[in-house]
């Protein structure tokens, strides 16, 4: 391997990636996806093993994690913003409470 | 297409390849069971299965004792039966089964014995011993991998089982498959809120309706007994560990069953018909779980943990594998498999898979797991009702 990863997205179709450190806000961080490396700035802090957006995702817009639907933003994410509870949720569970 | 390892394993007379040698002493009642204890406790590698229960085991349940026993006892990890029982009639039945299945089977009743426990503890024991002996002289043959039925369980998780562990034994899990081999998971409620995600794997539109009916009917089961499936799910831990939604929860444990085609939904203990990947309607609980695959003919057990779960099955090694840093440092006697690399961000998935299946070519080619050293493993037959 290239150089050691600092976050995992487990599927090509994946929109998010799973940080496997703390990451820091303006920092760049480096994420193993399936066949490839890139490189990502955070825009805010990740906590550790929580999610960052891979690209800019509009809100009301599926989020995928190992290859399938795992619920929708509601409301926009930036690429490289944590992808939480507090800007999506799933279908059989509203997460908000 | 690079050449596929073979493990060294017993070639059984209905083709089946196991890959341990044991004797079994099964106790089908619960009479006779500290009589089979004793048993198995005195004879070198004798492995002990009992049931507590037996007269009043009735419907469905019955029917789950009797498959799950029959399946223990033609195992293809067992290479002879001591059957040991205070139901004569049954008891021989049961060896007719056994027997007419390829394995080969001693009987012995307490009956026989005139109800005397000790007696049958030393005719058993002698029985018990010279099976042990024939075992003995049989050989290890190279086996295809085709020839593998792999059981899938997780006990204990946390996040490094959802980002790394179960990914991972997905990962070899597709290779078995592919190599013509089978695997099988269960734990039905892990799978509610992948509805879609598991129905589109069906091998037809008759396994997706089975997979989503079997999600439905323990939905039913859990509401029935007063669980909010929906409200603290997943719960406050989750969220905190960076969880956000049932699907994800749900995916994370799925995610132990690969990407290949489902061919059906298993009942408890109900062998498949043909190789491929199948899931079992069973319940969540590990010992429980375990021993429905195990009696399916699921050769070997790769079991996945976040802060470590020591359960093992009696009858298939069970490979204890974590992917968390802390986990497998604190735990080197008891995980078998350090998946760790993945979450340190230090490996690549096909990488870390490529280990795995060396690992689980030399537990199936007779390596010890630490389950196996330290007699963790049990046998734990599910009951679905009240006896009569």
């Amino acid at each position: 391997m290239a150089q050691d990863l600092d976050a995992i997205a487990l599927h090509e179709a994946d929109s998010v990636a799973t940080v496997l450190r703390a990451v820091a806000k303006d920092e760049d961080f480096v994420v193993g996806c399936p066949g490839k490396q890139i490189t990502l700035r955070a825009v805010e802090d990740i906590p550790i093993y929580h999610k960052v957006a891979l690209a800019d995702l509009a809100a009301d817009a599926t989020v995928h994690k190992h290859g399938h639907w795992i619920g929708r933003t509601t409301a926009a994410v930036a690429a490289g913003a944590l992808v939480h509870v507090h800007n999506m949720t799933g279908r059989k569970a509203s997460n908000d409470g | 297409m690079t050449e596929q390892p073979t493990f060294d394993g017993y070639a059984r007379p209905n083709g089946a390849a196991g890959v341990r040698n044991d004797v079994l002493v099964l106790s089908p009642t619960g009479l006779t069971a500290p009589t089979a204890r004793r048993i198995a406790n005195n004879v070198a590698g004798a492995k002990l299965v009992s049931m507590p229960y037996a007269s009043g085991v009735v419907g469905d349940d019955g029917a789950l004792r009797r498959r799950t026993l029959k399946g223990l006892a033609t195992h293809p990890n067992v290479g002879g039966v001591l059957l040991i029982s205070a139901n004569e009639p049954e008891m021989e039945a049961m060896a007719a089964e056994i027997s007419g299945a390829g394995q080969r089977v001693e009987a012995i009743s307490l009956d026989s014995c005139g109800q005397d426990a000790l007696r049958l503890t030393h005719e058993g024991m002698r029985l018990a011993g010279h099976l042990t002996k024939d075992l003995s002289r049989q050989k290890r043959e190279p086996q295809p991998l085709s020839e593998l039925f792999l059981a899938l369980e997780c006990g204990r998780s946390d996040p490094s089982s959802g980002i790394a562990a179960n990914p991972l034994v997905g990962a070899v899990v597709d290779r078995v498959v592919d190599a013509g081999g089978s695997a099988v998971f269960g734990e039905t409620m892990e799978w509610y809120g992948t509805e879609e995600a598991l129905s589109a794997r069906a091998a037809d539109d008759g396994v997706a309706e089975d997979i989503r009916n079997a999600i439905a009917r323990r939905e039913q089961a859990a509401e029935a007994a007063g669980m909010d499936l929906i409200g603290n799910n997943p719960g406050p831990t989750n969220i905190a560990a960076g969880l956000t939604t049932l699907e994800e929860k749900s995916l994370g444990s799925v995610a132990k069953g690969g990407s290949r085609t489902i061919q059906g939904v298993l009942g408890i203990a109900e062998a498949p018909a043909r190789p491929g990947l199948y899931a079992m309607d069973g319940p969540w609980y590990a010992p429980e779980s375990l021993t429905g695959m195990v009696a399916a003919g699921a050769q070997l057990a790769l079991f996945t943990t976040g802060p470590g779960n020591s359960f093992t099955s009696h009858l298939a090694p069970t490979i204890k594998l974590s992917a968390n840093v802390e986990t497998v440092q604190r735990l080197g006697e008891l995980v078998d498999f350090d998946a760790s690399a993945l979450t340190a961000g230090h490996a690549a998935l096909d990488d870390v898979a490529s280990d795995l299946l060396d690992k689980i070519v030399a537990v199936a080619s007779g390596e010890a797991t630490w389950g196996e050293i330290w007699n963790e493993g049990e046998e734990v037959i599910s009951r679905l009702g009240a006896s009569l």
